[in-house]
């Protein structure tokens, strides 16, 4: 099922401009399961305090870098549900503010993946943002503080947290390497 | 038993509930962030209790409920994370299906320069 | 309305039908482990909306199932040959062909994903049609009709072999 994840970052600066996520917060009624995560940087400094048995230091370490996490995530009843077209567009303004560029770009028939990367003043890597968009799935997941997967791949194992899979950062799946087969008749 | 429930037998005697690997119902509350202790206080917690309020009164009992208020809020943001790195895992899992099949290995997990595919 | 239901308790009650299911759908402990994680971490995100024993446990052979479909048809998964180049089972007698059963196995594990999936919740968790239907989201008919067909080339397969059997010992 396609699901639409949405980063709720309404308050992440742009070069100073917040993003605006309305379109994606009007698509949260029509969704059939949704999963929503807020974050903010008082919030994520708490995670220090669960000092687990191991890797204490580096999940506080990792606590203060992180600024914070947002993610929406839709799934609807069938496809059509909500305009790709839009979604698009919303990724492509948030390249053109100059901040944002792709790391990874997939487009398909029936769908895209996004992974931007934002460059902070100083010119380092302070932000990710993931857009998935399939027929019946919208995910949006917004990293802020951080600009790459290997952060949030470092805070798998910790304190009970799993591990992020499909980076090669974490426990590898074996797959076979062929397109998919359409066994269904 | 005709040829049909014969083999419907057969289906069924085939498939029977397997035995789950050890722990794993341990792993899942892990990830959840379920204590498998629910509704008891852990050991250290209720000893830190009774110190608290044999050693340090009205004052050491206020400090301890602020702890016990910062490690519910902790374990509420760990879960919140642990459903990121859940959400983020299986996107970038579609993502790398995708990625594979055009001959491209694995998502660059450290920035990497940006190309278009 | 019901309390809301102790999660571990449901783990502990649910865990061997989630993990058999895709088990015996993807023949990978690795795989269906992680799948059953996920199910039920899931479940626990979604818990609060569930009412009731049987609601909870529809729900978590639907999205079992979903899961297992969706791991099937996305690594264009076949644990085992194709149906038609199955060996044969032989043995000396089909009835109690210690080999049998595990080559019914690997032959439902070399089914379209949904078709394999629609064995499972029958022969597995004996549901009702017209409950495989509900958990796959397809109509009866749907159901009545792949199940038979799967049913009857299994059949067809065993029974050729069986044939065999009896012919080389005449």
């Amino acid at each position: 099922m396609a699901r639409v994840l949405i980063l709720v970052a309404a308050l992440v600066p742009l070069f100073g401009q917040p993003i605006d996520y309305s379109l994606f917060d009007k698509l949260a009624e029509k969704a059939k399961e949704s999963a929503v995560v807020n974050l903010g940087p008082e919030q994520l400094t708490l995670l220090a305090g669960l000092q687990p048995k191991e890797g204490g230091k580096e999940l506080a370490e990792l606590a203060r870098t992180l600024k914070g996490i947002q993610v929406r995530s839709f799934e609807f009843d069938a496809p059509g549900l909500y305009d790709p077209a839009a979604v698009r567009a919303f990724g492509e303004k948030i390249k053109a503010g100059g901040a944002w560029n792709a790391l990874v770009s997939v487009k398909e028939k029936d769908g895209f993946t996004e992974i931007l990367i934002r460059k902070g003043a100083d010119g380092k890597a302070d932000g990710l943002l993931i857009l998935a968009a399939e027929p019946k799935e919208l995910t949006l997941v917004h990293i802020d503080g951080v600009g790459d997967l290997a952060a949030l791949a470092r805070l798998g194992g910790l304190a009970g947290i799993p591990q992020l899979a499909a980076t090669g950062a974490a426990k590898k799946k074996e797959a076979p390497r062929k397109a998919p087969e359409k066994q269904e008749e | 038993m005709n040829g049909m429930e014969k083999f419907e037998h057969e289906l069924r005697e085939s498939f029977r509930r397997v035995e789950p690997p050890q722990g794993l119902e341990r792993r899942i509350l892990e990830r959840a962030g379920v204590s498998r202790r629910r509704g008891r206080m852990p050991r250290w917690m209720a000893a830190a209790a009774s110190i608290a309020i044999a050693g340090g009164g009205l004052l050491g009992v206020m400090r301890w409920h602020e702890q016990q208020m910062r490690l519910r809020q902790a374990e509420q943001v760990r879960q919140q994370i642990a459903l990121t790195v859940e959400i983020t895992s299986r996107t970038l899992a579609r993502a790398e299906g995708r990625l594979r099949s055009i001959g491209v290995k694995q998502i660059p997990v450290q920035e990497a320069s940006w190309r278009e595919y | 309305m019901d309390a809301t239901p102790d999660f571990a308790e449901i783990v502990r009650e649910h865990q061997g039908m989630v993990y058999s299911l895709a088990w015996h759908a993807l023949r990978d402990r690795a795989a269906a482990e992680d799948i059953t994680q996920d199910v039920f971490l899931a479940l626990h995100q979604n818990l609060a909306r569930l009412e009731g024993a049987d609601h909870i446990r529809h729900w978590l052979a639907r999205v079992a199932s979903h899961r297992c479909i969706d791991e099937i048809r996305k690594r264009g998964y076949r644990r085992g040959p194709a149906l038609e180049e199955v060996r044969e089972p032989g043995g000396c007698d089909g009835d109690r062909d210690p080999l049998l059963r595990r080559r019914l196995r690997q032959m439902v594990a070399s089914l379209p994903a949904q078709a394999r999936m629609m064995i499972l919740l029958r022969y597995q968790e004996e549901m009702e049609l017209a409950e495989i239907a509900r958990v796959l989201d397809v109509p009866v008919q749907t159901v009545k009709s792949r199940l038979h067909r799967a049913l009857e080339l299994l059949r067809v397969k065993m029974n050729r072999g069986t044939a065999v059997v009896r012919e080389a010992r005449s």
